[in-house]
C-alpha cells in the first residue's frame, strides 16, 4: 500500500511540475510573440523604436542582475560597471583591431566574465555584506578608472564613431533590424534563466540562497556555485553592453555609474526577484514611465530610492507577488516565515 | 625628507576625520548588524544643515556644528522604527536594499532641497595657518584632528561606562541575552542610530569645509568609511580609529607620489587585499 502512495505522490508531484513548466514555457512564448510584435505597431516611428530598443536594453541588464541576485541571493551595485566595461571592451577591440562588432562582442563577454572571477574569488568566499560593499567599490574604481585613463579609453570624452555590426554582409543599424538584434539576444537570457531554474543547478541556487548552511550540509559547492553565476552574470551584463555600444555609437563613463547600477536593482526588486516575466515587466514599466512622465524625471532618483525602500517593506515579491498576476505569470511562489521569497518563477 | 613629513603629517590629520566618519558605520554594522549604505549621505546632510543653520541665523561654526549633529542625530533615530526596525531578522538582503534606496533618496533629497552647484561651509580655521618647523598645518585640519580624537574618547567613555552604553554592548553580543536581562531593544537601537548620525554628521561639518559641497559629497566619504571599517575589523573602534589614520596617511603619500584623484582606488584596493589577507581586519575579533 505504501508504494502506491508513494507512486501517487510522484507522479502528482511530476504532474504538477509538468503543469508548472507547460505554464512557465507558454509565458515565455507569449512574452517572445509580444517582443517580435512591437515593430509592427510602432516600426514606423524612429522614436518610439528608439524608445523600444531602449527597453530591451533594461530588460537584459536586468535579467543579468536576476541571475546573480533572485536566483543566488547576492546583491551585486556593479551590474553598470560590467555593463561599462563591456561596452568599452567591445567598442575599443573592434576600432583597433578591425575585428568589427561580433569580434567585440566576444571580447566582451571574455572581459567581464574573467574579471568577475577574478574579482569574485575574494569577496564571494566571504559570503555576508562584503561582496554588496566590494561591488559598490568595483563600481567606483572602474568608472574612475574609465574617466582617468585617458590614453586608453580617451577619459571624459569618451569614444565615438563607433563601428555598427554587420550581419551575413547587411550593416545592422538603428531602427527595427537593431531591435530585433536585441531581442533575440534578450530571449535567448531569458531562456538560459528558465533553462537555469528548471535543471539541478537551479535548484541548487535555490537551497544556496535559502540556506546556505544546509545546502553546504547536503554538498553543494556554494561558493563555486556564486562564483560562476556572479561571473555568468557579469558576461551578460558585458554582452548587452556591447549591444549597446555598438547601437548608440558613442561612449562615455558617465553613463555607466552607480544610479544606473540602481535603476536595475529597482527593476528586479518591482518585478520580482528570480521571476523572469516579472523583472521583463518591471524594467518596461520603469524605462516608459520616466520617458513620458518628464515631470517625473527630476524626482526621479528619489521615486528610485523610496521604490527600493518601500518594496522592501510592504513588497517583498515584487509584482510576482501579486495574486492577480500571479496566475498569468506562472507558478506562485510559496512564502517564507521571514516574508522571504521561494521557489523560482518564470 | 621634508615633503614626506608634510605629507605623513596631512595624512595623520585628515586620519581623524576618517576615524570620525567610520565610527558611525562601524557601530551600526557591529552592533546592529545592519550594513548602512546611506552612511555617506549622513555625512553630506551633517555638512548642508550646518551651512543653512549658520545662514539663516548667522550664529558661529561651533554651534552650527553642534546643531547639525543633533538634527542628524535625531533624524537617524528615527530611521529605526521607520525602516529597520521592520526589517530586524529577515537576513541582511532587505536592509542592503533599504538602506540603499535611502541614501538615494536622502542624496537626492538633499538636490531638490539645497540645489546641486557647489556651496562652501565656512570655517573660521580654513585659511589659518599653524608652523611647525618646515611642515605647514592647515587650521582647519588641525581643528578635525583634535575634536575627532575629543569625539572619538567621549564616545568609548560613553560606551564604557553608562548605562546606556552597557546595553547597546549587550545587545552586540546576544540580542537574545539582552532582551532577557531586560535590555530594551527598540530603545538601544534607536539610540545607537542617533550616535550614528552624530558622529557621521560632526565629519562632515569637520572636514568639507576644506573642500566645496555638493549633494554627492558623501558618496566617496561614505565608499572611504566602508575601507576603514573593513579594514580596521568590523565593529571593533579602536581598530577603526587606526585603519582611519593609516589608510589616511596612505592616501596622502599616493596623492603625493604617484597620481592625483585616485584616492578611491587606493582605498578600495587595500579593502580588497584586506579582505583576501585579513578578513577579520585589523584589529577585528571574526569574519
Amino acid at each position: 500500500m505504501q508504494t502506491t502512495v508513494a507512486q501517487d505522490a510522484k507522479t502528482a508531484i511530476s504532474e504538477r511540475a509538468r503543469k508548472s513548466t507547460r505554464s512557465s514555457l507558454l509565458a515565455i512564448a507569449v512574452l517572445a510573440l509580444v517582443i517580435f510584435a512591437i515593430p509592427v505597431f510602432v516600426g514606423d516611428s524612429p522614436y518610439l523604436m528608439q524608445v523600444a530598443v531602449t527597453t530591451l536594453f533594461f530588460a537584459a541588464l536586468a535579467q543579468s542582475l536576476n541571475l546573480v541576485m533572485g536566483f543566488a541571493g547576492v546583491v551585486s551595485f556593479a551590474q553598470a560597471a560590467f555593463y561599462g566595461i563591456g561596452a568599452y571592451t567591445s567598442a575599443l577591440i573592434a576600432l583597433h583591431f578591425g575585428v568589427g562588432f561580433w569580434g567585440g562582442f566576444v571580447a566582451a563577454l571574455l572581459m567581464t566574465f574573467t574579471l568577475a572571477i577574478v574579482l569574485g574569488l575574494p569577496t564571494l568566499r566571504l559570503g555576508g555584506p562584503y561582496l554588496a560593499i566590494a561591488t559598490i567599490g568595483l563600481q567606483v574604481i572602474i568608472q574612475s578608472v574609465l574617466l582617468r585613463w585617458t590614453s586608453l579609453t580617451n577619459g571624459p570624452a569618451g569614444i565615438n564613431n563607433i563601428v555598427a555590426p554587420t550581419l551575413f554582409g547587411i550593416q545592422i543599424r538603428q531602427g527595427v533590424s537593431y531591435y530585433l538584434m536585441v531581442a533575440v539576444w534578450l530571449l535567448a537570457i531569458i531562456v538560459l534563466l528558465y533553462r537555469i531554474s528548471r535543471t539541478r543547478l537551479g535548484y541548487e541556487l535555490l537551497a544556496t540562497r535559502e540556506a546556505e548552511g544546509a545546502a553546504l550540509a547536503i554538498g553543494v559547492p556554494v561558493s563555486r556555485l556564486r562564483i560562476a553565476i556572479f561571473a555568468l552574470s557579469a558576461a551578460l551584463a558585458g554582452g548587452t553592453g556591447s549591444l549597446y555600444a555598438h547601437y548608440i555609437g558613442s561612449i562615455d563613463p558617465y553613463v555607466f555609474d552607480l544610479t544606473l547600477s540602481a535603476t536595475v536593482l529597482v527593476m528586479v526588486l518591482l518585478g520580482g526577484r528570480a521571476s523572469i516575466i516579472g523583472v521583463t515587466i518591471g524594467a518596461a514599466i520603469l524605462t516608459l514611465l520616466p520617458e513620458y512622465l518628464q515631470a517625473v524625471s527630476n524626482y526621479r532618483m528619489v521615486l528610485y530610492g523610496a521604490g527600493m525602500v518601500i518594496l522592501t517593506l510592504f513588497f517583498p515579491k515584487g509584482l510576482a507577488g501579486l495574486a492577480i498576476l500571479r496566475r498569468s505569470i506562472g507558478r506562485g511562489t510559496r512564502t517564507e516565515p521571514g516574508g522571504g521569497v521561494a521557489g523560482v518563477d518564470a | 625628507m621634508q615633503e614626506f613629513l608634510q605629507h605623513v603629517v596631512n595624512g595623520l590629520l585628515t586620519g581623524g576625520g576618517f576615524a570620525l566618519a567610520a565610527l558611525g558605520l562601524t557601530l551600526i554594522f557591529g552592533v546592529l548588524n545592519i550594513v548602512n549604505f546611506a552612511h555617506g549621505a549622513f555625512y553630506a546632510l551633517g555638512a548642508y544643515v550646518a551651512l543653512s543653520f549658520m545662514g539663516r541665523t548667522g550664529l558661529g561654526y561651533f554651534l552650527a556644528l553642534v546643531v547639525s549633529m543633533v538634527v542628524v542625530g535625531a533624524f537617524a533615530s528615527a530611521l529605526d522604527p521607520l525602516i529597520f526596525r521592520r526589517l530586524r531578522g529577515k537576513g541582511e538582503l532587505p536592509t542592503i536594499i533599504a538602506s540603499m534606496g535611502l541614501s538615494l533618496i536622502m542624496v537626492d533629497g538633499i538636490r531638490l532641497l539645497w540645489g546641486a552647484a557647489p556651496q562652501y561651509l565656512e570655517s573660521p580655521y580654513v585659511t589659518e595657518v599653524i608652523r611647525l618647523g618646515s611642515i605647514i598645518i592647515n587650521g582647519q585640519l588641525a581643528l578635525v584632528f583634535v575634536v575627532a580624537l575629543l569625539l572619538v574618547g567621549a564616545l568609548y567613555l560613553f560606551i564604557e561606562k553608562t548605562w546606556m552604553g552597557l546595553q547597546i554592548r549587550m545587545l552586540a553580543q546576544d540580542e537574545v541575552a539582552a532582551q532577557l536581562m531586560g535590555v530594551n531593544i527598540h530603545r538601544t537601537a534607536a539610540a545607537t542610530w542617533a550616535i550614528s548620525g552624530a558622529l557621521t554628521a560632526a565629519a562632515g561639518v569637520l572636514v568639507l569645509p576644506v573642500f566645496a559641497l555638493n549633494p554627492f559629497v558623501g558618496d566617496s566619504a561614505g565608499l572611504t568609511s566602508f575601507a576603514v571599517v573593513i579594514f580596521g575589523g568590523v565593529g571593533s573602534v579602536l581598530g577603526t580609529v587606526l585603519a582611519g589614520f593609516v589608510l589616511a596617511i596612505g592616501q596622502s603619500l599616493a596623492e603625493g607620489y604617484l597620481i592625483s584623484g585616485i584616492t578611491e582606488i587606493v582605498a578600495f584596493t587595500l579593502m580588497i587585499l584586506v579582505l583576501i589577507l585579513r578578513p577579520k581586519g585589523l584589529l577585528g575579533k571574526g569574519a
